[in-house]
């Protein structure tokens, strides 16, 4: 078990996030070749930066969406989105853990933040599930990468408070230690491949998205064409 | 139809070509000594002996088939030129490459063009190579501009070819044989059988020999992966040419170790006499003889496997001279890393996928690439295919490959930096000096004990007892480090410092104060902790006594983790201590402002304990 | 500083104290610990942090190591880039802003004496240079090692008059010591000289043969010097075949007049 650990927190810990990187690196180079690609076929070659600029940040801070009708659920999601971003990143123990690693170092959350974040972080998670499985449309469109990744997501701060606070932890130590370590690590390896993409590829899927308006009219019917599949649906 | 055969070779060059990312990053972040398993006897290894002293011999295929279509006017070999002189440009580029890999100092690499040594054979050896690289992109030039819009620059260049053909000739002829010269300084390091004045001709002999080989196994294998018909016309007339020259440097070679009366030395059974009948045998005789017999030239096979085998045995020769048979004066055995087997795989695989890119795009054998550009437009129009897990359309034709070749190359490089060694290898706690002498070095530090090798070895069992302690074939042995024996002398613990206590107690002479006069590898006459300590930490009521009474002392994680806490949480939960993260990580280890956070705040009665949930 | 100095070691006076190494990584600025030996390193205790070293033989036997500042230096002839110098004097030294790493002088050194900073990114050649730069500068007479012995067992001097100390002594004790100099006809001669009553060859990569006399750099000169010749010459070699063939091309298609109007024509490759 121990050894197991050591090579949990080692060896397949720098496979993780070397996989993280360069898959990430790989991704938006691919994306910029295909986008590239796009831009040069599309009929309208004006692209506005500035309006792609623009929406990414209303994306970012999605003030229109509190006064919507689903507000809880971006509400939800906002929380969830900054719970997943800051706790990992600006917890002292992965702090520790990066600047023994590679030498960087960086200010921390205190133990007191930390710990309503990773609260706050699952609360919303919960509500995700729980709006997702409620409404209908949702239901139907989740694939089973959704609710694989919203458990493993789970699991990472559930094991993550866990091991923060051994006392209050009534399983083994190492047990959850090397659970945590084994889903963070997955969900390391996992965003360049899976819809976690998002985290690296946000700003540019806005500018695939802004992309696509500018193909002529009727594109999609002549690929239809090219591959053979008139009157289908795509 | 879609070339899978050309698709998989690609994808495992891609491969190779990550894992050897991976490894340039540490070698390059980390140093040499961390990359690779040179030591100060064998400062030359791989690189220089595979991818420099045979890189170099290996592109010889371009300056000796450009003087026999060029300057010979040998017609027949035309269809080889473009692909040698392709071959010949990114061989240089690789011999560059992998200096830069093994130069110490790689940013100084232009150093030769200002400060000059003529003495210095390796200096010749850069200014050629370089002046030959800028030759041979001349030479490459006009099949790449071929079929551009820059037709004005593409005759200009065609125009001058000849005369940069004559001087890419003059260019390798010097170099090729100055490679030899780099060894002219080493008879004290290199074996007799490789050691000879004629060491400058036979590298240059050899090269053209080499160069020929190099021909047919390319065109055999080009032919091979594309699926198209093997030139035998054109690889039969090189092998004729090929046996004539091995069979010269298969006489001048001989002649030359029979003149310095060392014939004997071949057949004296020695690892170095067979490895030079092994070398020769591979490189010259089998080839020299088969590539006589008219049914050995017919057979597209055949001249495959006799080129393929020339080939190795020439790179052979060249990673004796350089490397194996210095074995012999250096007594330290020297093998490559896997590192720096990766990186000068890496370094190859990057010239072949280079080489396929412009043997696809770019008119080197003109009927060839239009079949390749027929098969292209074919998967053009083929159907794109999509990834089911991550919902993307891939696309058609070359992105699609271009995915694969990307993922492999990206896998590949994490998982060659999560292999690749983070530190420098050592021998750490191995004994040393022990032939002859009585003191012994044991430990990371300068720690020496007194070592009775006599004693040792009529204990263990007289003149048959080496193997007890020498050869156990351990990572780095040397010697066998004394704690595989004495394992009780090595209680795994750093809560005693040794160094310490000797400095204190009054340096060398003092060891007898704790390890007794007569036995000082014995435990049981040894002083324990609380001898000396009674008062300061043997007080009754302290739980660190019994850790300290097991003869294994514990660690200093276990001491603090198994000691500390339970009394650091208790307190946590006194309301008294009003202290309630003393139970808490951050409460000795330093993490920034957490630990003063952790210990001091002060949190208003009634709440405590939140802390310690 | 004096012109062509020189040290002279009796190895039968040496008590191994290491004295020596010890002032040698003082006034070098070197770390007094020596670092866990790399595999595969040589077991005479060199590295780039001990300069000088004592080597045990069998019987209390102690040999000190240590550059030899040859006469004619492998090294320096070797080195491309002229980053190892012989001065005018006659120490060899180094200039790391000048190096590019080859590692070749390692390997023309023929008693294995320039060791290389392995676990540095950016490392360079390290041996013993005669305290060139301290003696230069006035700071100090004679090396640090040869003031630390406390045996006199290591001396410093011009090369003639240790030449003349080590005759003296082999002389008034002919029993004792080997009647050899190590160094004085050695590779063309060097600048340290060790008297000594076993044999020394073991100093030396040469599987304990004596090196011989003639100095290296004479072995790649010889084929250095013709190098300018061999490549005009291998142009006009080249020049005139092509030159041949051509005309002869050329005569034979004017002899075959219109018969042969369709042979390939002259350089076909260039079509």
């Amino acid at each position: 078990m121990e050894s197991f650990l050591t090579f949990c927190r080692g060896p397949l810990l720098i496979l993780a996030f070397s996989v993280f990187f360069l898959g990430a690196a790989r991704q938006v180079a691919l994306t910029f070749v295909e986008l590239g690609r796009a831009y040069r076929r599309a009929g309208d070659q004006a692209v506005n930066l500035k309006f792609i600029f623009k929406r990414s940040l209303g994306w970012i801070i999605p003030v229109n969406g509190l006064r919507g009708t689903r507000w809880v659920y971006t509400a939800a999601s906002v929380v969830f989105h900054a719970g997943m971003l800051l706790v990992p990143l600006f917890l002292a123990g992965h702090i520790e853990l990066i600047r023994k690693g590679v030498g960087l170092a960086w200010p921390s959350l205190g133990p007191g933040a930390a710990d309503a974040l990773t609260l706050a972080t699952m609360a919303a998670l919960l509500a995700l599930v729980v709006l997702r499985v409620a409404s209908r449309a949702s239901r139907f469109l989740s694939t089973f990468q959704d609710w694989f990744l919203l458990a493993l997501c789970l699991t990472a701060f559930l094991t993550g408070y866990g091991v923060a606070h051994p006392l209050a932890n009534p399983l083994p130590f190492t047990f959850v230690y090397i659970v945590h370590l084994l889903s963070a690590e997955l969900l390391l390896v996992l965003v360049p491949f899976s819809k976690l993409g998002h985290v690296i590829l946000f700003p540019l899927t806005r500018a695939s998205w802004e992309m696509g308006w500018h193909f002529v009219p009727g594109a999609g019917e002549r690929i239809r064409t090219a591959l053979g599949k008139e009157g289908e649906p795509v | 139809m879609r070339n899978n055969r050309m698709f998989v070779f690609k994808a495992i060059l891609w491969c190779v070509a990550g894992l050897a990312a991976a490894v340039a990053v540490l070698r390059f972040a980390l140093g040499l000594g961390v990359a690779t398993a040179l030591s100060d006897t064998t400062p030359w290894g791989l690189w220089i002996g595979f991818d420099v002293m045979g890189g170099v011999a290996l592109a010889a295929g371009g300056f000796v088939i450009a003087a026999a279509v060029h300057v010979f006017h040998r017609e027949t070999f035309h269809a080889a030129a473009r692909p040698a002189i392709l071959t010949a440009f990114l061989g240089y580029g690789a011999v560059a490459v992998g200096l830069l890999f093994d130069l110490g100092l790689p940013w100084n690499i232009w150093h030769p063009m200002i400060f000059w040594n003529i003495h210095s054979p390796l200096f010749e050896v850069a200014w050629c190579v370089m002046l030959y690289l800028t030759v041979l992109a001349l030479e490459v030039a006009p099949v790449i501009l071929e079929r551009t819009p820059f037709q004005k620059a593409y005759r200009f260049l065609s125009r001058l070819a000849l005369p940069i053909m004559i001087l890419g000739i003059m260019l390798s002829t010097l170099h090729q044989s100055s490679l030899g010269s780099l060894l002219l300084i080493m008879p004290f390091r290199i074996y007799p059988l490789w050691y000879t004045h004629l060491l400058p001709e036979l590298f240059f002999i050899s090269a053209i020999c080499l160069g020929l080989n190099m021909v047919m196994f390319e065109s055999s294998i080009t032919s091979w992966l594309y699926r198209r018909e093997p030139e035998t016309k054109m690889l039969g007339g090189l092998a004729k040419l090929a046996s004539a020259a091995l069979a010269f440097y298969f006489v001048v070679r001989i002649a030359d170790l029979a003149y310095q009366h060392k014939l004997g030395l071949i057949f004296a059974g020695t690892w170095e006499g067979n490895l030079f009948i092994l070398e020769m045998l591979l490189s010259t005789v089998l080839p020299m003889v088969l590539y006589t017999l008219p049914a050995v030239r017919r057979s597209p096979t055949g001249l495959w496997l006799i080129s393929m085998g020339s080939v190795l045995g020439f790179v052979l020769n060249r990673v004796n001279a350089s490397g194996l048979s210095q074995v012999w004066a250096t007594r330290s055995f020297y093998f490559p890393a896997w590192t720096e087997f990766a990186i000068s795989l890496g370094i190859v695989s990057a010239c072949g996928l280079i080489f396929f890119f412009i043997q696809e795009h770019f008119p080197v054998d003109p009927h060839g690439l239009n079949d390749i550009e027929e098969q292209r437009e074919l998967a053009d129009k083929s159907s794109p295919a999509f990834a089911p897990f991550t919902q993307v359309w891939l696309g058609e034709g070359w992105r699609k490959s271009a995915r694969v070749y990307s993922m492999c190359f990206v896998v590949a490089m994490a998982l060659g930096l999560t292999l690749a060694p983070k530190t420098e290898p050592a021998v750490t706690r191995k004994a040393e000096r022990a032939r002859g002498a009585n003191v012994l070095r044991v430990g990371d530090g300068p720690r020496y004990v007194y070592f009775d090798h006599k004693r040792h070895q009529d204990e263990a069992g007289k003149e048959k007892s080496c193997g007890t302690c020498h050869h156990l074939h351990l990572a780095g042995d040397v010697g066998t480090p004394c704690s595989e024996c004495h394992r009780r002398l090595f209680v795994p613990t750093n809560v005693f410092d040794h160094d310490r206590h000797v400095e204190r107690a009054g340096g060398r002479e003092s060891c007898a104060k704790c390890h007794g006069p007569g036995e000082p590898q014995a435990l049981t006459v040894m002083k324990t902790c609380q001898d000396c300590h009674q008062k300061d930490m043997m007080a009754a009521g302290n739980t660190v006594v019994p850790a300290f009474k097991n003869p294994s002392a514990a660690s200093y994680k276990d001491a603090m983790h198994k000691m500390c806490i339970p009394c650091h949480v208790t307190k946590a939960a006194d309301p008294k201590v009003n202290l309630p993260n003393l139970g808490r990580c951050g409460a000795c280890h330093d993490s920034g402002t957490q630990s003063e956070k952790a210990y001091k705040t002060e949190v208003p009665p009634g709440q405590e304990g939140i802390g310690r949930t | 500083m004096i012109q062509n100095p020189c040290i002279l070691t009796d190895v039968t006076k040496c008590i191994g104290c290491e004295q020596c190494v010890a002032a040698c990584k003082k006034i070098n600025g070197l770390p007094a610990e020596d670092a866990p030996p790399r595999p595969g390193n040589s077991v005479d205790g060199l590295s780039a942090d001990r300069w000088t070293t004592i080597i045990r033989r069998p019987d209390n036997h102690f040999v000190r190591k240590q550059c030899r500042h040859c006469a004619e230096p492998a090294c320096v002839s070797v080195c491309p880039v002229g980053a190892l110098q012989k001065t005018a004097e006659g120490p060899v030294i180094y200039d790391k802003s000048v190096c590019m790493g080859c590692r070749y002088c390692m390997m023309s050194c023929p008693y294995g004496i320039p060791h290389y900073e392995w676990n540095s990114a950016a490392p360079s050649v390290r041996k013993c240079i005669m305290c060139y730069g301290n003696m230069k500068s006035g700071k100090i007479s004679e090396p640090a090692c040869v003031t630390a012995c406390p045996q006199k067992a290591t001396l410093f001097g011009t090369r003639d008059a240790m030449l003349a100390e080590a005759r003296k002594r082999l002389k008034a004790e002919p029993g004792k010591y080997v009647q050899t100099i190590w160094g004085e006809h050695e590779v063309g001669g060097t600048s340290v000289l060790l008297i000594a009553d076993i044999p020394l060859e073991f100093l030396a990569l040469n599987q304990g043969h004596p090196l011989g006399d003639t100095p290296l750099p004479e072995r790649t000169w010889a084929a250095l010097k013709p190098v300018p010749f061999e490549f005009v010459g291998m142009g006009l070699l080249m020049g005139g075949v092509y030159w041949i063939i051509e005309r002869r091309k050329k005569l034979a298609l004017e002899a075959g007049g219109a018969a042969a109007k369709d042979t390939r024509g002259e350089a076909g490759h260039e079509k």
